[in-house]
């Protein structure tokens, strides 16, 4: 079956003061629907440029980037634009609500875009509340909000027009433990009812721990590295078995 | 639409103090503009008014050769039959009256010297029934007399007559052509002094009846017949009117608008439009200058926020949009205070009679009286409305042009 | 051959040469005073005058004159146009009126204000330029091939007509051919030709002039002498008074 996403020889080369920075370098790659996949990798390892580059929020400076098939390196800034409305959700480490939303309007922005109609925002954006917990909170502004529940807020806005991949950088950085541990679990959650793959970037071994696989960057370039999925290059299917037995994700999703 | 809209709204409020400021020199030009428009739109509904009632009516109707060709004797393009034209005019809506009258130069003499003067022959009874009025200095205004009968009065301008050493009372020799080419003269009793208020006029001009300046040119015509309207709205109305039925009755008739033949008003009028437009891009500067840097500042306070929506495929025309809008609502706002500011500011001038020093042509106090002009208060809102929008286009390029990764990261 | 063409060459440059260096300067005050005896034939006259005003070539009105003249400062004008009957002007040195019937006061008059037509009241009543213009010799020249002394004359009493004049006037007989009219601001407002003369008791004088108006060149007036004869004129005559009449 086709992969979601295929990353074919994909580098990226900023210029910098003059000088070739090279953030990723001869990436190939291969995202499966429904994975919960981790990108791994010290600061500068090249894990947000990634990310961009899926997100297409970026074009990379050579190789190609297939999304369910599709080329993205040959399209114009407007259909990277329809694609990234349709398709893909973000999560950011810093949340990135719109401040003078509510969450219920904040979660409802990529339908706004989509232009679905007013009841059917509504009936969406009260499910997506609702699946992060956070149905009594949809009428409160971003500032009154506490972290965890801010970035709640930003999971329903991501996953709310149903897009076939969500990208989180470091979305639990600014998380505390315990706010951390909620996020993940409801990512994990996420992942399994909807279906829906992520692709996060992360230093949070919590967060490694609960993935499909892991992807480990080393100065923009794949390496191997010792952990369960990736290592071992078990399929899919067997990575998700593992994780679904876990005791860990027992213990907090009960 | 709407919920950009009120994304818009609650952005303009979100930073209080700075759009407070904004909204304060905004009002601030908008109430400026209704001041000064209204004050100047005041001072021309007086000075129209007053151009009108000192004798120039609303229409004046001419023989149509009189804007043809120059005259080789006084009257040569005068109107013949003024009567009939005064039943056929009167008939009209909204005519009030009309009033003949003759124009014509000649010398005068006391005597011992001569001097050259303008005159004005008129209707006495028909003038002061459309309520024209002289400023009569000392004497009194000419009387009608039965038609036929030579009344010997004129009024004549304080200027020319201390020139002539004469007071009401005195007698004067009028000297003029007649409408065949031949010298004629008359004497005339002085009734009273009048001022036009504008001194080389005082220096030559003079009134009588009808009947004696049609007894010393030798003509039964008159130079124009001035039409007196109810009001001066129905100005264009009646002239199209009259136009059409002189039209129909195949007569060579010219009529002239009081707006055509005002040239002093006209004067003021541009003078003091200059002058508004003036204001006009003071105000457009004023609020370019004060809100730019305060859009700009607000765009750059948002470069994360915007990164993001562009991240989730939000149209880079959006963007400029949301922006613009904002700029609009901010204007809309601000013009909306200024009318109210400036509504409340006219109505506290205009209770208290303000008044300012006489102007260097006159020697009554002007009145600081505002009106309310409903062009005025829409076209000083657009102003700023769409001073705003344009001030908000370079932060909305800018802002759609941002690189998203970039704006991602920045703190 | 080219030795005789030489020797007449230079003789003629050395004649003309002769002559600029000494001219024959005419007396500017005689010539002006020989010419005014062609409109101010005798010291005591009368004249009927008819003054026809053309516009665009077409005869427009008509008017006529009487012209009594006594010793060039007294000149008494009757209108004898019927529209104008019982006017007159009168002019005593610097000083003119104009009476008009049924009115008590005479109107003091300028010799510029319009008469008729193209016509001043100075060109029909002040003729007499000695006594009224300093002449200054300006040069000869020809008018429609005929001779002229061309004289600038300036006024020099406040009773003048116009501020200057430039006058031709022919070289055999100081007969007046034209002059140009102009006011004190330096601009000319009316030329004057003089076309025909007549003989009066052995006398030539005027027969006829035209005044063209130089802004409205289509319009002139035609001032014809049909009788011009010396008359005692008695003093009274000339009285600044009501009664005026003869």
């Amino acid at each position: 079956m086709e992969p979601l996403v295929r990353l074919r020889d994909v580098g990226r080369r900023y210029a910098m003061d003059h000088t070739d920075v090279v953030a990723l370098d001869d990436i190939s790659l291969e995202i499966q629907r429904g994975e919960f996949l981790a990108v791994a990798g010290p600061s500068g390892s090249g894990k947000s440029t990634l990310l961009h580059l899926i997100g297409c929020v970026d074009r990379p400076t050579s190789g190609s980037i297939h999304i369910q098939g599709a080329d993205i390196t040959k399209l114009d800034a407007a259909a990277l634009a329809g694609l990234r409305r349709s398709k893909i959700g973000f999560v950011f480490q810093t949340f990135n609500l719109i401040p003078v939303l509510t969450a219920f309007e904040n979660v409802e922005f990529p339908l706004l875009l989509q232009k679905e109609t007013a009841a059917e925002r509504r009936r969406r954006v009260l499910e997506a509340l609702e699946s992060v917990g956070l149905s009594n909170r949809a009428y409160h502004r971003p500032d009154l909000l506490s972290g965890g529940e801010r970035q709640r807020v930003a999971v329903a806005r991501a996953i709310v027009h149903r897009p076939a991949l969500v990208l989180a950088d470091e979305a639990t950085a600014n998380l505390d433990t315990h706010n951390a541990t909620q996020l993940i679990e409801l990512m994990r959650q996420l992942n399994r009812d909807l279906g829906v793959t992520f692709l996060f970037s992360t230093h949070d071994q919590r967060l490694l721990d609960r993935a499909d696989r892991v992807v480990w960057l080393c100065d923009g370039r794949l390496s191997g590295a010792p952990y369960l999925a990736g290592e071992l290059g078990l399929p899919v299917a067997a990575g998700k078995a593992i994780a679904a037995h876990s005791p860990g994700f027992r213990s907090s999703a009960s | 639409m709407t919920k950009f809209l009120l994304l818009a709204f609650r952005n303009v409020f979100r930073n209080r103090r700075r759009t407070l400021m904004t909204l304060i020199v905004v009002a601030g030009g908008v109430a400026a503009l209704l001041l000064s428009g209204g004050f100047f739109a005041f001072l021309f509904r007086n000075l129209r008014e007053n151009t009108i009632r000192n004798g120039l009516g609303h229409l004046q109707i001419y023989n149509a050769s009189y804007f043809a060709r120059d005259e080789k004797h006084v009257l040569d393009n005068g109107l013949d039959d003024v009567r009939r034209l005064q039943s056929s005019v009167q008939g009209a809506a909204h005519v009030r009256g009309t009033a003949a009258r003759v124009e014509f130069n000649g010398l005068v003499s006391n005597g011992d010297k001569s001097s050259p003067f303008l005159a004005t022959a008129v209707d006495p009874e028909a003038e002061q029934r459309m309520g024209f009025e002289l400023r009569i200095t000392a004497g009194r205004d000419l009387k009608s007399e039965p038609p036929g009968a030579s009344t010997n009065q004129a009024l004549i301008a304080q200027g020319l007559a201390h020139t002539m050493h004469v007071g009401p009372g005195d007698g004067l020799t009028l000297l003029a052509v007649t409408a065949d080419g031949a010298l004629n003269g008359i004497d005339v009793n002085i009734v009273g002094l009048y001022t036009t208020g504008i001194e080389e006029q005082d220096q030559r001009q003079l009134r009588l009846t009808l009947q004696d300046a049609q007894r010393l040119l030798q003509s039964n015509r008159v130079t124009k017949l001035v039409v007196g309207l109810d009001a001066t709205d129905h100005t264009d109305a009646v002239y199209s009117a009259l136009l059409d039925k002189f039209k129909s009755e195949k007569r060579d008739i010219a009529i002239r608008k009081w707006i055509d033949l005002a040239t002093f008003y006209n004067q003021v009028h541009t003078l003091f439009s200059g002058i508004f437009a003036f204001t006009g891009v003071l105000v457009f500067f004023m609020v370019v200058m004060s809100s730019a840097n305060t859009l700009m500042m607000a765009m750059f306070e948002r470069i994360r926020e915007i990164g993001t929506m562009l991240a989730m495929g939000t149209p880079r025309a959006w963007i400029t949009g949301l922006f613009v809008m904002e700029g609009v609502v901010t204007g809309a706002l601000g013009a909306g205070l200024g009318v109210v500011l400036g509504g409340v500011a006219g109505a506290l001038f205009n209770s208290a009679n303000v008044k300012l020093p006489p102007p260097p042509t006159s020697n009554t106090p002007l009145l600081f009286h505002v009106l309310q002009v409903p062009a005025l208060t829409v076209g000083a809102s657009l102003l700023v409305i769409a001073t705003l929008a344009l001030a908000s286009i370079t932060p909305a390029m800018r802002a759609a042009r941002l690189r998203i990764v970039e704006s991602l990261a920045h703190i | 051959m080219k030795r005789l063409l030489l020797a007449l060459t230079a003789l003629s440059a050395l004649a003309a040469a002769a002559s600029i260096t000494n001219p024959q300067a005419p007396d500017a005050a005689a010539l002006l005073r020989q010419s005014d005896g062609y409109r101010n034939a005798w010291p005591s006259f009368v004249a009927k005058i008819r003054i026809s005003n053309f516009e665009t070539g077409k005869e427009d009105e008509e008017h006529a004159y009487l012209v009594y003249s006594k010793g060039s400062e007294k000149v008494y004008v009757d209108f004898q146009s019927p529209q104008e009957k019982g006017r007159h002007l009168l002019m005593l040195g610097d000083d003119m009126w104009i009476y008009l019937p049924d009115t008590s006061r005479a109107v003091r008059i300028t010799p510029l204000q319009r008469l008729t037509g193209n016509a001043s009241n100075g060109d029909v009543a002040r003729t007499n330029y000695a006594a009224d213009y300093t002449a200054t010799y300006l040069r000869r020249e020809k008018v429609d091939g005929v001779d002229c002394h061309v004289l600038e004359l300036e006024a020099k009493r406040k009773g003048a007509t116009y501020h200057k004049i430039d006058y031709w006037i022919r070289t055999d007989t100081a007969r007046p051919v034209k002059a140009d009219l102009f006011v004190i601001s330096g601009k000319m407002i009316k030329s004057t030709t003089f076309d025909q003369y007549q003989e009066v008791d052995g006398r030539t004088v005027i027969k006829q002039m035209t005044i063209v108006d130089d802004l409205r060149k289509n319009s002139r007036s035609v001032i014809d002498y049909l009788q011009f004869a010396p008359r005692d004129l008695p003093d009274k005559m000339f009285h600044q008074s009501r009664a005026g009449d003869l």
